[in-house]
């Protein structure tokens, strides 16, 4: 379950690769959310990407 | 603009500061003072600027990183060239940066002097160069991460509500420019360049937006599109002002009147459109391009309103418009190697020196000389460092030495830094001292140097202060003496570069009139303000600047248009009527080509129309070149609540409870999730500090001698009673035979002793006396001994001559073998290892926060580094203590207590012993090897699935 990710033989804690690919995840969701207005429907728009992306950064740490 | 509260500012800058702070400590990062900086240079009062650095500041670090880790690798071992290199680095980021807006600007002088504060500071420690720049890397993540945090959570201000209102009073100025120009004929230069200097002002604040939002995108678009548009606006206003002897063009200026005072709405636009292009007998290129640029002034009124719709609701908008600047290679030059000057100066300066602080202080004078270098007033900002650091430095010595003095807690240090921190937040939200309040910030950070456990060191504090005293220093004397710029000298440049725009134009440099526009539109706009900053030129003034820019927009535009039509004649026609500067001869090919427009194909109508519109208005240009009415300049930037009543969101409020929870409901998921991540990386029982451990086998030989032969190899397997290697037997062989020999001796004395005293036992006293009897019977029993002995000796001859063969002691490899035949073998000394092949096990260092999640007999898989199978194991048992660094005894026996304690308390490691129970067969394990250990939790059997939820997510430890 945790394992350090290789990068040219620096070893970097699993948690940064997540964050990484959590990020990329919500900056494509993120595309989407700007189709539909998402930032009309939330009273804080920041706060609920932040909010988004600590879970999907979740979900990648539980399946992974 | 809407105020800032400063207070809102300070207590966000504040507490971004305190969680980089308590998040570095936590971390045990090298420098949290690096992540605390960072906050500090990224205290921008607004969420799209802050967020705008924050990315550029991360690039601009990882760039730097690795320019300072090349350079190092490339001259490691010579420090002139490793400064020679920095210095000249340090002025290729300045001149691009001088090419670049805004926070670009900022990353790329960031990369320049990252490697003053990498390279340069480890010109000592070439090697540590790499770990440098990841520990760099880490803090200014963690740095950004905190202002980010906290710039959402607290809901900082938004650039793109308040660009919105500058833009609407923007667009009120520029609609009244146009109105005036439209009834009173053209407007004087002037009051062009001051409306012009308002459009171009807000391209800053567009910038910021793009990463403020979802769609912020979009809102950079239309707030691009609707500058644009304003820019659009004043131009053609300027050239429908121009009287034309005609009947045409009064109706036109009244379309446009009406287009502009409807606000650009749609139906009053279409028809004004129509009405302009209608009537077609009786044209001349004047009125073509009448027709022409009220086209524009509608289309671009429309674009204007669409921009703003863009801007407001986050919607694509129709429109696309660059916005390129205007930068002078003059400026640019200079201030790189102004920049060079100031900091190749000090490095030789403090080189010579010999003072150990050297590189701190170099590292200080390239962060603020990269500062200075993207402020907007690099000689201001000198001012403002001077003025900041006697008061950073008085501040930080309170707070270091006055207020904590010695206390230790995390929230006492964040308390003290508070005063100073709002300070400097006040000062950053006045226009006039928003470089001392940055600055105050960075200094004072830099003075209490917040570390893991706090020093009181008062030298190291005064050496800090020094050191800031003389960048300051340096950076105030290189901003004025060394290349300084005068308002004189980039009047004259921005007039050169006009000329040359303009005969880059005219020879056919392609460039869509838009682009170049705002080109023009910077120039003029910035010889506006070194003109109001004391420069005058005596040959040349705004109207010129003014005629020339016209005339670059009009050539680009006839450039484009005849391109489009691919009339290379007129072109070239076109060309050389330009190259004279002939009125005329521009008429007469304009007149040529509106004869032609009838017979052309109708693809080819609008482009040429486009054409004869631009050749008409440069003629125009030429020929009133020097005639400018003089018009009262009318500022007026009332009526923005009214344009502001336009745009409205929806704020009913059941919609806005919707909004409310909405976003209430992802928070709470959010939190759900964050306390599992926390579970799994923080409290759950795993450990990436673990290592492989064996025993090993020290092997020494028994007797001394040469090794004749080394039967073993390197790491091969050996079994337990396998030959090692062999010592020289002959002295041992001798040894026994000498012992035999001995033995055979003492046995034949034997024999003749024992048959003589039995025959003297036999014998009475009449034959032999008592004392004869006595005495052989000790000869016997002598001999015997002597025989005794004899065989013991030989006994260990044998055995010895058996050691001159090594063999093992157990199953295992030979390790690190140094054994070559010819080696003296010392008796007792160890010269051959043995790893145990049957010992291996694991040790885990888990944090004693972990322990009490963990037990004896729980299974564990590991995870070695380089193997994607995982090792199983079972925890066999955990250590019962460690050393404790504070109970060290005294001379006088007594423990010795360390005073010093930490902002942070860090948990201590304990090593948890894993049997291992299963090794995947392509695993080659190795003692010493690094693993990640991870004790797997048994469900307990007596809880519910709710319950164990619960444990799950609040990690607390298990019943035992």
């Amino acid at each position: 379950m945790h394992h350090d990710w290789n990068f040219d033989g620096v070893y970097f804690a699993p948690f940064v690769g997540q964050a990484a690919i959590a990020l990329v995840i919500l900056l494509v969701v993120r595309m989407g959310l700007g189709r539909v207005r998402f930032g009309d429907h939330v009273a804080n728009a920041p706060l609920a990407e932040a909010g988004l992306y600590i879970c999907v950064l979740a979900v990648l740490v539980l399946i992974y | 603009m809407e105020a800032i509260s400063p207070w809102g500012h300070g207590l966000r800058i504040w507490l971004a500061t305190s969680a980089a702070l308590y998040a570095a400590f936590w971390l045990q990062l090298a420098s949290p003072v690096s992540a605390a900086l960072t906050v500090a240079i990224l205290a921008q009062p607004r969420r799209g600027q802050a967020l705008s650095r924050a990315m550029y500041r991360f690039a601009g670090t990882a760039v730097g990183g690795v320019a300072s880790v090349i350079l190092v690798a490339a001259f490691g071992q010579e420090r002139t060239l490793i400064l020679a290199g920095s210095t000249a680095w340090l002025g290729l980021c300045v001149f691009v940066a001088a090419y670049l807006p805004g926070d670009r600007a900022y990353g790329a002088v960031l990369s320049g002097y990252i490697v003053g504060i990498v390279a340069v500071a480890n010109i000592a420690l070439p090697q540590s160069v790499f770990i440098t720049t990841v520990e760099r890397v880490a803090a200014t993540a963690l740095g950004i991460a905190a202002v980010l945090l906290v710039n959402i959570g607290l809901g900082s201000p938004r650039v793109w509500t308040g660009l919105q209102i500058r833009l609407l009073a923007a667009a009120d100025i520029t609609r009244d420019f146009v109105r005036s120009a439209l009834r009173d004929g053209p407007p004087e230069p002037a009051r062009v360049a001051a409306v012009l200097s308002t459009v171009i002002a807000l391209r800053d604040d567009a910038r910021f937006i793009a990463g403020e939002t979802a769609d912020g995108a979009n809102r950079a678009a239309g707030a691009r599109s609707a500058i644009a548009a304003l820019s659009g606006m004043i131009a053609a206003s300027r050239s429908l002002a121009v009287p034309v002897a005609s009947g045409v063009i009064a109706p036109i200026r009244a379309q446009c009147l009406a287009v502009i005072d409807a606000g650009g709405e749609l139906r009053s636009a279409a028809l004004a459109r129509q009405l302009v292009i209608a009537p077609r007998e009786g044209s001349t290129p004047g009125i073509v391009r009448v027709r022409q640029h009220g086209l524009d002034l509608i289309d671009a009124t429309r674009q204007l309103q669409d921009g703003l719709e863009a801007l407001s609701t986050g919607a694509r908008p129709q429109w696309a418009a660059s916005l390129p600047v205007h930068r002078d290679y003059q400026v640019a030059l200079r201030d790189a190697v102004r920049i060079m000057i100031g900091f190749g100066i000090s490095a030789a300066a403090f080189a010579a020196s010999g003072w150990p602080a050297t590189s701190t202080s170099l590292s200080l004078v390239a962060t603020l000389c990269g500062l200075s270098a993207v402020a907007p007033n690099p000689a201001k900002f000198a001012t403002g460092a001077l003025v900041s650091a006697p008061i950073a430095i008085a501040a930080s010595g309170i707070v270091r030495f006055v207020i904590l003095d010695g206390s230790q807690g995390f929230v006492v240090l964040v308390l003290a830094m508070a005063p100073v921190t709002f300070l400097a937040c006040y000062l950053m939200l006045q226009k006039t001292t928003a470089a001392t309040g940055l600055l105050l910030n960075v200094f004072m950070v830099t003075l209490v140097s917040p570390y893991n456990p706090q020093t009181y060191d008062f030298q190291s504090f005064l050496d800090t202060a020094v050191l800031i005293g003389l960048a300051v220093m340096v950076l105030f004397l290189t901003s004025r003496l060394v290349l300084p710029i005068s308002a004189q000298q980039r009047l004259r440049w921005l007039v050169r570069s006009s000329r040359q725009s303009l005969a880059d134009i005219i020879n056919g440099h392609r460039r869509s009139a838009q682009s170049q526009r705002a080109r023009s539109d910077d120039r003029l706009a910035q010889f506006a303000t070194w003109s109001a900053g004391g420069g005058v030129l005596p040959d040349i003034g705004l109207p010129s600047m003014l005629v020339m820019a016209d005339l670059a927009v009009a050539a680009a535009g006839v450039n484009g248009a005849l391109r489009q039509t691919g009339n290379i004649e007129a072109t070239r026609n076109v060309r050389a009527a330009f190259l004279r500067a002939d009125a005329a001869a521009l008429d007469t090919i304009a007149e040529g080509l509106l004869g032609a427009l009838p017979s052309i194909t109708a693809s080819l109508r609008p482009g040429t129309t486009r054409a004869i519109a631009e050749i008409s208005a440069a003629a125009g240009v030429i020929r009133a070149r020097r005639a400018w009415p003089i018009a009262a300049l009318a500022k007026d930037a009332g009526g923005v609540e009214a344009v502001m009543k336009q745009i409205r969101i929806r704020s009913g409020l059941p919609y806005r409870v919707a909004r409310y929870s909405a976003t209430a409901l992802i928070l709470i998921c959010s939190a759900v999730a964050g306390l599992l991540i926390w579970n799994v990386y923080v409290t759950s029982p795993w450990t990436r500090d673990g290592q492989v451990r064996v025993q090993v086998v020290n092997v020494a030989p028994r007797v001394s001698g040469e090794i004749t032969s080394v039967e073993v190899k390197d790491n091969k397997i050996v079994r337990k009673g396998d030959l090692l290697y062999v010592i020289d037997p002959f002295d041992y062989a001798v040894a026994r035979a000498t012992a035999v020999a001995n033995a055979e001796s003492r046995e034949a004395d034997l024999a003749d002793k024992e048959g003589r005293t039995m025959r003297r036992r036999a014998l009475t006293t009449l034959s032999t006396s008592i004392e004869e009897k006595q005495q052989f019977d000790a000869a016997f029993k002598m001999a015997r001994a002597a025989v005794a002995d004899a065989l013991a000796q030989r006994a260990q001859a044998e055995v010895n001559l058996r050691r001159t063969e090594v063999r093992s002691p157990v199953n295992g490899y030979v390790t690190n073998l140094l054994l070559r035949p010819g080696d003296y073998a010392t008796a007792g000394s160890i010269n051959i290892s043995i790893i145990d092949s049957d010992s291996f096990w694991i040790d885990g260092y888990f944090e004693e926060t972990k322990l009490a999640r963990l037990r004896v007999g729980d299974p564990a898989t590991i995870q070695l580094m380089g193997y994607a199978a995982p090792l199983r194991g079972v925890v066999e048992s955990v250590t019962r203590g460690i050393s404790s660094a504070q109970a060290a005894p005294s001379t006088q026996g007594l423990p010795n207590i360390d005073p010093v304690y930490t902002w942070v308390r860090l948990a201590q490691r304990i090593p948890v012993r894993v049997r291992i129970t299963d090794v995947p067969s392509t695993v080659v394990l190795a003692a010493g090897m690094t693993c990640t250990v991870s004790i797997i939790e048994p469900p307990e059997l007596n809880q519910s699935w709710l319950s164990q939820l619960w444990r799950r997510l609040l990690g607390t430890s298990r019943a035992p």
